[in-house]
């Protein structure tokens, strides 16, 4: 039956686009062939979604080791993950229009769901050095003007600092229980000291916050984002958060379960990825001038966030005010720009942004806000519905004052400020 | 003491290595160190990775049918090599971008190209 091979074609499709598209030459033919096989990936996703909805989890092991084989296991959420981050590379490859990387983009998004559907440890490493040395190179590929390659060079000094750490993370965990595989490592990991799976926990961590420059460990990506091309930077900064916070988060459940704060870390991770996303957001939007790049790149990068956000849902109403609050702090910084003549564009963000009907935002948000009610939590219900408006309602004024909203930082780290407090609270 | 250190070589070994190569990755100023530092950490936890297959008083798993039934554990070497494989396109990529530094601002040191770049701003 090849139903349940659908999602594993749709993987090595996206490489196999990859390596195909770095044969042509021209743009169009890159275009059409990364677009096809995009859309064909999302096709046979969207059959797997259903088959696993029908017969649940999908189960792949390679080398007929038995449990000492590669394994890939397939579920509801990433499957959905892996579609969104596929519609976020076509996003890119239609809008941005820099052929030059299409190659590598789609070997992007390769690595992403293979880090997403893999159950093995050292699997995991090999596509996250596949997404890294890609992104390395995609880095390095545009700038916003005068080409920056020691922020590059940075960029890659820091990750492969990251990678091997966590390389050191698997030959620890490895070295007590003898496997690589994630539910072999679980059934095993329960006999060795506790203080020693603790420290595994922080080298993790440590390593993987670190890899994607989360919000203590963001230096190296700073003049990274600022520097390089805008689209390129969004599309990483999406890409990675997205599919990385995922990961940690499948770590954590998967073997950490039983550590009492495990559960405080995979709500710090979460926290950490909307301040670190509020924060690209802001340098990237500084430094970009073009309101279709906005629109275009926001939207990927908030629905990444939103999607990864929904389906760990817990009562956590402070991280929802925090992610609010970024949001409405991304609204204001959009209005930094030159062009104020396009009012269409400025009511199209209001419109993306504030999540009125008939946009993404809308249905995530609404989402958010039905599970919320499910949860009987209706105080973060309440200051969700407010803040919404609240953001809607700035947006307007911005708008209707007919002049460039210079933010000055007085503005925003205040709510910066208010947003890792209420944060801290919570934690 | 030195008994000890003498049984965990390696280990002394790799954690030395990956000390030194953090050292000189976060610490040099010239692209070309930094990106030796880079390998030499690498290179620290392959050893540590390779050390923990090895098994006290086995021989390589290889069948020689001499009644030897103790063997090595393979596995971590055959993921080393996987990770030797990484390291090489880290540093031929590392290469290019000094290389491109190089073209465009005449020097491979970090101090001199922020340096030039601020100069520029």
């Amino acid at each position: 039956m090849i139903l349940p091979q659908f999602p594993i074609i749709s993987m090595i499709s996206m490489l196999f686009c990859g390596l195909a598209s770095a044969i042509f030459n021209k743009k169009s033919h890159k275009l059409f062939l990364s677009i096809g096989f995009s859309l064909v990936s999302i096709i046979l996703l969207w059959y797997s979604s259903s088959y696993i909805t029908e017969y649940g989890n999908i189960n792949y092991s390679f080398g007929n080791f038995g449990k000492y084989g590669i394994s890939f296991k397939i579920d509801h959420l990433n499957i959905r993950l892996s579609a969104v981050t596929i519609l976020a590379s076509l996003w890119f490859l239609i809008y941005s229009k820099l052929d030059k990387i299409f190659p590598l983009i789609n070997i992007i998004t390769f690595g992403a769901i293979g880090l997403l559907y893999t159950n093995d440890i050292f699997n995991a490493y090999v596509f996250i050095e596949v997404i890294s040395i890609a992104s390395y190179a995609i880095a390095s590929c545009y700038h916003n003007d005068k080409p920056k390659h020691l922020y590059c060079f940075n960029y890659l000094i820091y990750g492969s600092i990251a990678a091997t750490i966590y390389l050191l993370f698997i030959a620890f965990i490895y070295s007590f229980t003898g496997h690589l595989n994630i539910d072999q490592i679980s059934l095993k990991l329960y006999l060795i000291p506790k203080d020693l799976i603790i420290i595994s926990l922080y080298i993790f961590i440590f390593a993987i916050f670190m890899k994607i420059g989360f919000f203590p460990l963001h230096f190296y990506l700073k003049d990274l984002y600022g520097n390089i091309n805008a689209n390129i930077a969004m599309f990483l900064s999406s890409m990675s958060s997205g599919v990385y916070a995922y990961f940690i988060l499948k770590i954590i459940n998967s073997l950490y379960t039983n550590i009492i704060y495990a559960t405080y870390i995979k709500d710090l991770t979460l926290l950490m990825l909307f301040v670190s996303s509020l924060y690209y957001c802001y340098i990237m939007i500084r430094n970009n001038y073009n309101y279709e790049n906005t629109i275009a790149y926001l939207a990927v990068m908030s629905v990444l966030n939103y999607i990864v956000c929904i389906m760990f849902i817990n009562n956590n109403w402070l991280l929802f005010l925090s992610i609010f609050i970024s949001d409405i702090i991304t609204k204001m910084a959009i209005f930094k720009y030159k062009d104020t003549n396009k009012y269409f564009y400025k009511l199209l963000i209001i419109f993306l942004y504030v999540g009125m009907p008939f946009t993404i935002m809308f249905f995530t948000k609404w989402k958010i806000i039905e599970q919320l009610y499910n949860l009987n939590n209706y105080f973060a219900l309440i200051s969700l519905i407010i803040l919404w408006f609240c953001s809607f309602y700035g947006l307007f004024k911005s708008m209707d004052s007919q002049h460039i909203h210079h933010n000055n930082p007085k503005y925003f780290i205040p709510l910066l400020l208010l947003s890792l407090l209420l944060g801290s609270l919570w934690i | 003491m030195l008994e000890i250190i003498y049984h965990k070589l390696p280990y002394f070994a790799s954690i030395a290595l990956m000390c030194i190569g953090l050292y000189m990755a976060l610490a040099k100023s010239n692209m070309i160190s930094r990106l030796i530092g880079l390998g030499f950490m690498q290179t620290g936890v392959l050893v540590f990775f390779i050390a923990i297959g090895k098994v006290n008083g086995a021989i390589p798993p290889v069948i020689t049918f001499d009644n030897q039934e103790i063997y090595s554990n393979p596995v971590p070497h055959v993921l080393m090599l996987t990770a030797i494989v990484v390291g090489v396109a880290l540093l031929s990529l590392g290469i290019a971008i000094i290389k491109q530094t190089h073209k465009y601002y005449n020097t491979i040191d970090c101090k001199e190209v922020t340096k030039i770049i601020k100069g520029e701003k």
